[in-house]
């Protein structure tokens, strides 16, 4: 079942690929993709490009996918090892969610990260003290690891 | 142990089911029903519905932590008054309260489910929002359309021609086609069985209230929606079953190619190949039952319901779902619900508050008094620590005797075997060589080991010849103290550890006991009722065995100066020698006889009972009345 719904997402998202994402298996393991976001143009990532992993689990759509950095980025919601905290890749995610939209979401996630809920606590305390000091050290990863 | 007489009888009732087979019959006949109202669903469930949320409740049934108002002595006693409860009991309860609020707003009691679910049942701030505030917007925050009322459609469907879930992406085709399923209020359909997944995978996490699986759409699964999902996974269950029995019937009856046989054989022998593995399986399952400790049959009864309701709510929905909100409903008010302690047992106690107005948090009626309570399966636990039934010993007693017990029983026996304390700082020291010359390694006093004199009085002499140095005769009073100090704890220990060992000694030859009796019983024909009487007195006995084992916790803990111990001891003794002359009785009784001496059982166990409450009615007005009792443990 699972197999059928991957194969679905992946012919939507060639016919129909959102804007600024991609995505796809890294070889015969459908499983096992790799996604890339464009930095948001309205943020401190703009111009960087980001590259991710989608692990699916095997009772995936009931359970979220796994999605992790694999590019190093500064952003209060995601750590060192690229864990994201997202909450619909958690407790809110729900079986009607594609990757295309959840790759939307860490889009958004980039634009406006969320502070009050962080994975990186160091990182959202310079994010609310000194966005300035925030948004230069962004663009510097941005430019050192995501060009 | 204060059990009220009511629930005794109770006991009985439950072991009768169990032997009369009733509760199998049961179940099969709601099965059967469940399939006859298989495609009526709707309608029957309403009918159910209105049954089910009943306004009023049953009497509660007011047990009390101790069966005197008053002691022997006319002390008022206090006790707390508490109700014992199972899942059933609360759902009853919360199904009344959905009863209630539905008569008031008149919604349908599907809302006041979702509402009150939101509301952690509080049904006072619910109505006072529902009706200060903007109704829809209530609603709408709990996860229910505008539209009130219980639901009165069938939302199973058959997809048409080409449309296709978007969860598991399967196409509705003229030959299979799919059957869907949305809210009443929503128009998101999925296909059933993706439905069914989510309501299960909602269920595992714990979630009371179940999303639409559109992340957009923030409404909630309610009770009839649930009940319709429900009645088709029942369908299709059974139709599973039915099919694979069908399945296997079928190759009974079919007669076997060569081909077939040798594949047959073949997997035989694969079989046997395995069968170590499986034997091995087996055995460990009975052992798994025998270790288990399942004391009686009342237990192991208990066991077997407890499996039924298990595999009941695996196969409902509906059932998993009220489970959960119940088991939510106790965890979230642990104020008034304790979860009854013992081992897979379901059941709580609901606290009702006091005999007296003089108590008004159970706080400070801890200090004097032993909230034992007792659940619906008969387990008595303390309400306040959450341990077993310890009576006399206060719970803070119990606190520090046990941990004492743990950490020093062992050591300390061997400590006052092994060691001397240093004269300097009373620390004990164990001679680690052959030399005398000893130095504490706390104080670095150094002294003899033979004559525990300052060692500067031996220079340049390895030979002792020292009488005991009169200078530390003082030192030796409190020495000695502390040695006293150590073997009358170690006497109290022995004694409490040997009425341990006697009870489960008694535990496990009554269990065995137990079962030949009931053989003999059914063999001569004697009534079930006629046989209770050994039930009852082994209960007592172990009942009194318990009291007997902490009464020593009790004393170790006595102000030694207080008059009363004489006393406590005498009624200790009285005790134990009874309890003892009713462990031989079971001992000695061949089990064949054991109902023809009911009258001499009976006689010497409510003896035992006697002492028992003597004991510790003696013991509560010692803590009512001597501030000072427990100055041992302070």
């Amino acid at each position: 079942m699972s197999l059928k719904r991957i194969n679905k997402e992946l012919s939507d998202l060639g016919r129909d690929p959102p804007s600024s994402c991609s995505a796809g298996p890294v070889g015969d393991d459908l499983y096992h993709w790799q996604a890339s976001i464009m930095g948001p143009p309205d943020s401190p990532y703009a111009g960087g490009v980001f590259f991710l992993s989608i692990h699916f689990p095997t009772d995936y759509p009931f359970k979220p996918p796994k999605i992790s950095f694999q590019t190093k980025i500064y952003h209060p919601n995601i750590n060192s090892n690229g864990n994201i905290c997202l909450d619909i890749l958690k407790d809110q995610w729900s079986p009607a969610l594609t990757i295309s939209k959840v790759l939307l979401s860490i889009c958004s996630l980039l634009t406006d990260a969320n502070p009050d809920d962080p994975l990186v606590p160091e990182i959202a305390h310079i994010y609310k003290t000194d966005r300035s000091k925030y948004e230069v050290t962004a663009k510097e990863w941005t430019k050192k690891f995501a060009v | 142990m204060y059990s009220q007489e009511v629930s005794d009888e109770e006991l009985y009732e439950d072991d009768n089911d169990f032997y009369d087979d009733d509760s199998e019959d049961d179940v099969d006949d709601e099965l059967e029903f469940d399939t006859e109202d298989d495609y009526s669903v709707n309608k029957l469930n309403f009918e159910d519905e209105d049954d089910e949320f009943k306004t009023t409740l049953p009497p509660r049934f007011v047990h009390y932590c101790y069966p005197q108002k008053f002691t022997r002595g006319m002390l008022p006693t206090n006790r707390m008054k508490y109700e014992p409860v199972d899942y059933e009991d609360i759902e009853l309860k919360l199904k009344c309260k959905i009863g209630n609020l539905n008569k008031i707003l008149q919604i349908g009691t599907d809302d006041c489910t979702v509402l009150l679910i939101y509301y952690h049942w509080n049904d006072q701030k619910l109505l006072e929002d529902y009706t200060t505030q903007d109704t829809t917007e209530v609603r709408r925050k709990a996860g229910l359309s505008d539209i009130a009322g219980n639901l009165e459609t069938n939302l199973i469907q058959t997809a048409k021609e080409g449309d296709m879930c978007l969860i598991c992406c399967s196409e509705s085709t003229a030959e299979n086609p799919l059957n869907v399923f949305h809210l009443q209020h929503c128009s998101h359909s999925y296909c059933i069985d993706c439905y069914i997944a989510c309501v299960k995978l909602a269920a595992e996490q714990g979630n009371l209230l179940i999303n639409c699986p559109e992340p957009s759409c923030k409404l909630k699964i309610r009770p009839t929606e649930l009940h319709q999902i429900d009645a088709y996974n029942t369908r299709i269950l059974e139709k599973l079953e039915a099919e694979k029995k069908q399945e296997n019937d079928a190759i009974r009856l079919r007669r076997l190619t060569e081909d077939q046989i040798k594949v047959k054989y073949q997997d035989d022998f694969d079989d046997s190949l395995d069968s170590p593995d499986s034997d091995d399986d087996d055995d460990d399952v009975q052992k798994e039952i025998k270790d288990e400790d399942l004391f009686n049959f009342h237990e192991r009864s208990l066991k077997r319901q407890r499996k039924e309701k298990e595999d009941k709510r695996k196969k409902s929905l509906y059932r998993n779902y009220w489970y959960h909100i119940c088991k939510n409903y106790i965890m979230t008010n642990r104020k008034t619900f304790k979860s009854c302690p013992a081992a897979d047992c379901e059941s709580s106690v609901e606290y009702l508050g006091f005999d007296s107005s003089n108590i008004v948090s159970i706080d400070e009626y801890i200090t004097t008094y032993i909230p034992i309570v007792e659940c619906t399966n008969h387990h008595r636990f303390c309400y306040y620590c959450n341990a077993e039934d310890h009576a006399p010993a206060l719970c803070f007693l119990v606190k520090i005797w046990v941990q004492t017990c743990k950490d020093e029983s062992k050591t300390l026996s061997w400590l006052s075997a092994n060691t001397k304390d240093c004269p300097g700082c009373q620390e004990p020291i164990e001679k680690n060589g052959g030399c005398n010359h000893m130095t504490c390694k706390s104080c670095h006093h150094e002294f003899c080991w033979v004559c525990m004199s300052d060692w500067s009085r031996h220079t340049d002499n390895y030979n002792c010849g020292f009488a005991r140095d009169p200078r530390i005769s003082n030192d030796k009073e409190k020495q000695e103290k502390s040695r006293a100090s150590l073997t009358k704890y170690l006497h109290f220990v022995q004694m409490f550890d040997i009425h341990r060992v006697s009870l489960k000694k008694d535990k496990e030859f009554l269990s065995k006991l137990e079962m030949r009796v009931q053989e003999i019983q059914q063999k001569v024909g004697v009534s079930w009722i006629e046989a209770q009487f050994y039930r009852e007195c082994i209960d007592i006995l172990l009942k009194a065995r318990v009291t007997l084992m902490w009464s020593f916790a009790f004393m170790y803990y006595m102000n030694p100066k207080s008059k009363e111990i004489p006393a406590v001891q005498r009624l200790q003794n009285i005790l134990s020698f009874n309890v003892e002359t009713l462990s031989k009785l079971f001992e000695v009784t061949a089990s064949e006889y054991v109902i023809q001496k009911k009258s001499e059982f009976l006689t010497t166990a409510s003896s035992v009972k006697n002492h028992q409450f003597n004991m510790i009615d003696k013991v509560m007005e010692l803590m009512i009345t001597d501030k000072n009792l427990l100055s041992g443990a302070l």
